[in-house]
C-alpha cells in the first residue's frame, strides 16, 4: 500500500499524522513544531509551481516547502 | 550581584512586550516570528533590589539550530559567556496554542531553575473559545502559572509578586519531567514502530505525549465552525496573483502618501528654517561668523531636518506593516522565488527590516540556519533602500520627475518612482543571491519551515512609538554628527577664499572620475562626503551649491539651486538622467559606515565586510554611469 | 575680525574633532556585542 504524504493533499483536506520521516534538523524542528503521531493537520492553502504549502497544524498555521511536507507521513 | 532573570519561550508570544512593560523600555515588538535576536538587558526595581530582566529570542526548542537560538541555550545554561548565571527563568507561553508552547516548558522544567510559566495572550485564548484551569495546571507543572494580557499589562502585578518570590529563593526547582529511562536513557515514548528508531522522534513524542496528560482535562474549547478572520484574509493576501497585485498597489499608495501628505508638512519646516535665516542675517554683522551660522549651520542642518515628515511617514507604514502580521507572509509569498535563487523565503524578512535601516535587517539574520545562506542574506540587505536615502529620493524627484496625479492624488509619477527606486535595490539582489549562492557561498536550498502569527490590529501606542523614536534619532543625528559634518564642509568650502577653496581643488581633482556618471564636481564632492553617512549629502549639496537661506522667496531654496546649476559653459547640470543616475548611486551603494562595521561584527571578518563594501560600490559606479550614459545617447532627460 | 576668526576656528576644529571622535566611539561600540541598546543600536545613546 502506497504511502499518504503530506504534499499529496488537496487544500482544504485533513489528516492524521503517522510519522515524520528522518532525523535530520529539518525532521527534527517539524518534531518539535508539533508534527508527531496523531496531531491533525489540514491543507488551508497551496501555491502551485512549487510554492509553500499552508497547514493548519492543531490549531497554528504553518508553512512549509513539498519537500519538507514529503517527510511527513499521515495516517490513511 | 543583582539576580538575573530570563524571559523565554517560542517566538512572537510576547516576550518583549512583557520585558518592555517591567522594564520600561522600548525594544521593538512586532507580530512576526524573529523580531528579537539577541538578549536584552533591563532593570526592574522592587523593594527588594534591583532585579536584572533578560529579554531572549524565541526559540521552539532548546536544541538550537540558529544564531538566535543558540543564545537561548547558552544563557539557559549559563553558558554564555559575559552573562552571569540565572536565578530564575520565566517562560513566556501563548494560551492560545498551548500544546506546542509546553514542548519547550518540558525542556525547560528539566535544566534545573526556579521557573515561572506566564500565560500570555490570555484575550485571544478567550476569542476563541479556549478556557483552561489555571490553578489545575499550576498543580500538574508544579511551577507557577500566571495568565497575563501582556500588551494591556494585565496580570504585570501578579508576575512582579512571583518575581519577588524567586529573587526570595521561595521558589522551589521544579521536579524533572522525567520521561527518559534514568537507566538506559531511552525516552519513554511507548512506541516502538517504524517512527520509533530515532532518538528525535523518541523524545519529541515522549514530551507530546506528556503534554496530552497535563492538559488532558484542564483545556477547553469550543467548537467553532466560522472560519478564522485570519484565515479568510490569507486566502487574498498570499494569494499568488492577487497576493503580489495587492501588494505593489498598497506600496504605490504608501509611496504617493510621502508625497501628497508629509509634502505640506516639509513646507512648514523649510519656510521655519528660511525664517531663522533670514533673522539671523537681520541682526548678525557681517562676516566669517555669520557665513559659519547661516550657510555651515543653519544651511546643512536645516536643509537635513526638512526631511523628518517623510521619514516619520516612512516608519508609520513600516510599523504598521510588522505589527499587523503581513511580515511572514511576505516570506510565504517570496518563498518560490527564493527558493528558485538558491536561499528560503525566511531570508525575506531581514530584507525587509532593511528597508528601516540595514543594522537591525543584518542582525535579523540571526534567525537563519545555515551560516552561508545568512552571509549571503547579510551581503544583499544594505542592498535595501533605507530610510537614509529617503531624501536624497524625494529632493532630485521633486526636482526633476513632473507631479502628475490621478485618482485625486492617489496614484502619481513621483510616487511611482519613488516605489521603482525602492524596488531597484531588491531587483538587483536577486542575479546576485543567485551567483553567490554558485560561487563563494556555494551550497543547497535550505528548507522552509515557518511559523505564520495569526493577523491582529496593530498597536497604535506601537506603531506611534516607533515613528517617535526614529524621529527623535533623525533630530538628534541632524544636531549632532550632521551639524559637525556642514561645519567642516561649509569651512572647506571657504577658506582659504570663497572662489578658490579646497573643497573645489577637491572636487576638480576627482572630477574626472566622476564625470562619466554625468556629475559635476560638486555632485562628486557631496556624494563623497556622504559616504561615512547618507544624510550627509543634502547638507554638503547645500553648502556646494551656494543655498541661501536667507533669500527665502520660495522655500524650496535646495530644489531650486539644483535645477537652476549649469556647467562653467552655461548648460544645465541636472535634467532627468543625472538625477537617475545619483539616485541610482545611491540605492546601490554602500554609504554607510555603520553597516560596515556591524556585517564586520556578524560575519566576525574583515573579509565580508570589505567585500560588501567593494561589490556595492563597484555596482552603484557601474550601473549609474551606465544608465547616464544609456539615457544621454538617445537624449532622453539631459 | 579677528574675534570672529577665532570663534569659526575654534567651531571648525571642535567640529572635526567631535566627527572623529563620534566616529570612532560609534565603531568601538558596534563590535562590542552591546545588549542594552534596540536592534537599531544608533537608536540609543548608551
Ligand atoms: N492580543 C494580545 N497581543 C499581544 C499580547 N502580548 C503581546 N502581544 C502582541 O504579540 C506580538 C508579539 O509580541 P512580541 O513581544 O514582539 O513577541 P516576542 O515573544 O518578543 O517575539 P520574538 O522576539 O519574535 O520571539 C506583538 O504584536 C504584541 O503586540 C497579549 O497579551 N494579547
Ligand atoms: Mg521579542
Amino acid at each position: 500500500m502506497a504511502m499518504l504524504k503530506l504534499n499529496q493533499l488537496t487544500a482544504g483536506q485533513e489528516a492524521t499524522v503517522s510519522y515524520v520521516m528522518g532525523d535530520g534538523p529539518v525532521s527534527q524542528r517539524l518534531l518539535e513544531m508539533g508534527m508527531v503521531p496523531g496531531a491533525s493537520v489540514k491543507v488551508t492553502q497551496l501555491s502551485p509551481w512549487g510554492g509553500p504549502m499552508m497547514v493548519n497544524l492543531d490549531g497554528y498555521s504553518l508553512s512549509l516547502r513539498s519537500t519538507e511536507a514529503d517527510l511527513i507521513t499521515l495516517l490513511s | 550581584m543583582k539576580p538575573a532573570i530570563a524571559f523565554l519561550g517560542n517566538p512572537n508570544t510576547g516576550k518583549t512586550t512583557l520585558f518592555n512593560a517591567l522594564t520600561g523600555l522600548r525594544q521593538q515588538v512586532g507580530n512576526y516570528p524573529g523580531v528579537t535576536v539577541e538578549r536584552k538587558h533591563g532593570q526592574l526595581t522592587t523593594p527588594h533590589g534591583v532585579v536584572e530582566l533578560i529579554d531572549l529570542p524565541g526559540t521552539y526548542s532548546l536544541a538550537a539550530q540558529s544564531p538566535d537560538e543558540e543564545v537561548v541555550a547558552n544563557v539557559l545554561r549559563g553558558h554564555q559567556k559575559g552573562e552571569q548565571p540565572l536565578s530564575g527563568v520565566v517562560v513566556i507561553v501563548d494560551a492560545s496554542n498551548l500544546k506546542r508552547n509546553l514542548y519547550l516548558v518540558s525542556q525547560v522544567l528539566e535544566v534545573g531553575l526556579p521557573t515561572i510559566v506566564v500565560l500570555n495572550m490570555m484575550d485571544i485564548a478567550k476569542r476563541r473559545g479556549v478556557t483552561i484551569d489555571v490553578t489545575a495546571l499550576e498543580k500538574r507543572l508544579g511551577v507557577p502559572v500566571i495568565p497575563m494580557k501582556a500588551n494591556v499589562g494585565g496580570g504585570v502585578t501578579q508576575l512582579n509578586a512571583a518575581l519577588m518570590q524567586v529573587v526570595a529563593g521561595q521558589i522551589k526547582i521544579p521536579k524533572p519531567v522525567g520521561l527518559r529511562d534514568p537507566e538506559t536513557g531511552k525516552w519513554q515514548s511507548g512506541r516502538t514502530d517504524a517512527c520509533g528508531d530515532h532518538p528525535i522522534a523518541q523524545e519529541a513524542v515522549a514530551r507530546y505525549n506528556w503534554i496530552r496528560g497535563v492538559l488532558h482535562g484542564i483545556v477547553f474549547q469550543v467548537p467553532s465552525t466560522r472560519s478564522h478572520f485570519s484565515d479568510r484574509l490569507d486566502k487574498v493576501l498570499t494569494h499568488r496573483v492577487w497576493g503580489t497585485v495587492i501588494f505593489v498597489i498598497v506600496m504605490l499608495f504608501m509611496f504617493q502618501a510621502i508625497y501628497s501628505w508629509a509634502g505640506p508638512l516639509q513646507d512648514m519646516i523649510d519656510n521655519g528654517v528660511s525664517a531663522l535665516g533670514e533673522w539671523v542675517g537681520s541682526w548678525m554683522p557681517s562676516g566669517v561668523l555669520k557665513d559659519l551660522v547661516q550657510d555651515g549651520v543653519i544651511g546643512g542642518v536645516g536643509s537635513v531636518l526638512v526631511f523628518l515628515p517623510q521619514i516619520v511617514f516612512l516608519f508609520l507604514f513600516i510599523a504598521f506593516l510588522e505589527d499587523c502580521g503581513y511580515m511572514a507572509r511576505a516570506a510565504f509569498l517570496m518563498d518560490r522565488l527564493f527558493a528558485r535563487i538558491g536561499l528560503s523565503g525566511k531570508s525575506f524578512i531581514p530584507m525587509l527590516s532593511s528597508f528601516a535601516c540595514a543594522i537591525p535587517g543584518v542582525m535579523a539574520t540571526r534567525t537563519i540556519e545555515n551560516r552561508r545562506d545568512r552571509f549571503v542574506t547579510i551581503l544583499v540587505s544594505p542592498l535595501m533602500s533605507c530610510s537614509a536615502r529617503l531624501p536624497v529620493y524625494t529632493l532630485l524627484i521633486a526636482a526633476f520627475v513632473p507631479s502628475v496625479t490621478w485618482m485625486g492624488g492617489l496614484l502619481g509619477f513621483q510616487g511611482a518612482m519613488l516605489f521603482a527606486m525602492h524596488a531597484l535595490g531588491f531587483a538587483v539582489a536577486i542575479p546576485i543571491v543567485w551567483i553567490l549562492k554558485r560561487t563563494v557561498l556555494k551550497g543547497a536550498t535550505p528548507p522552509f519551515v515557518m511559523e505564520l502569527p495569526s493577523y491582529k490590529m496593530p498597536s497604535l501606542k506601537l506603531v506611534g512609538w516607533r515613528a517617535l523614536d526614529r524621529a527623535k534619532t533623525f533630530v538628534q543625528s541632524a544636531g549632532t554628527i550632521i551639524l559637525a559634518m556642514s561645519v567642516v564642509i561649509w569651512a572647506l568650502s571657504y577658506f582659504p577664499t570663497a572662489d578658490h577653496n579646497y573643497f573645489a581643488m577637491m572636487g576638480h581633482a576627482i572630477e574626472p572620475l566622476v564625470k562619466p556618471l554625468g556629475w559635476d564636481w560638486r555632485i562628486g564632492m557631496s556624494v563623497l562626503a556622504a559616504f561615512p553617512a547618507r544624510e550627509v549629502v543634502i547638507a554638503a549639496m547645500a553648502t556646494s551649491f551656494n543655498v541661501n537661506v536667507a533669500d527665502g522667496d520660495d522655500s524650496s531654496g535646495i530644489l531650486q539651486a539644483l535645477q537652476n546649476a549649469t556647467w562653467p559653459d552655461g548648460a544645465p547640470l541636472f535634467g532627468l538622467a543625472v538625477a537617475m543616475s545619483v539616485m541610482i548611486f545611491f540605492a546601490l551603494c554602500c554609504q554607510c559606515g555603520a553597516t560596515v562595521a556591524i556585517i564586520r561584527r556578524e560575519t566576525n571578518s574583515w573579509k565580508w565586510a570589505g567585500f560588501a563594501f567593494a561589490y556595492m560600490t563597484i555596482l552603484a559606479y557601474l550601473a549609474a554611469a551606465i544608465v547616464y550614459q544609456v539615457m544621454a545617447y538617445f537624449g532622453v532627460g539631459i | 575680525m579677528t574675534a570672529q576668526f577665532v570663534i569659526v576656528g575654534v567651531v571648525i576644529v571642535g567640529a572635526v574633532v567631535y566627527v572623529s571622535c563620534r566616529l570612532w566611539k560609534e565603531w568601538r561600540h558596534s563590535q562590542s556585542g552591546c545588549s542594552h541598546c534596540p536592534a537599531n543600536h544608533l537608536n540609543s545613546k548608551k
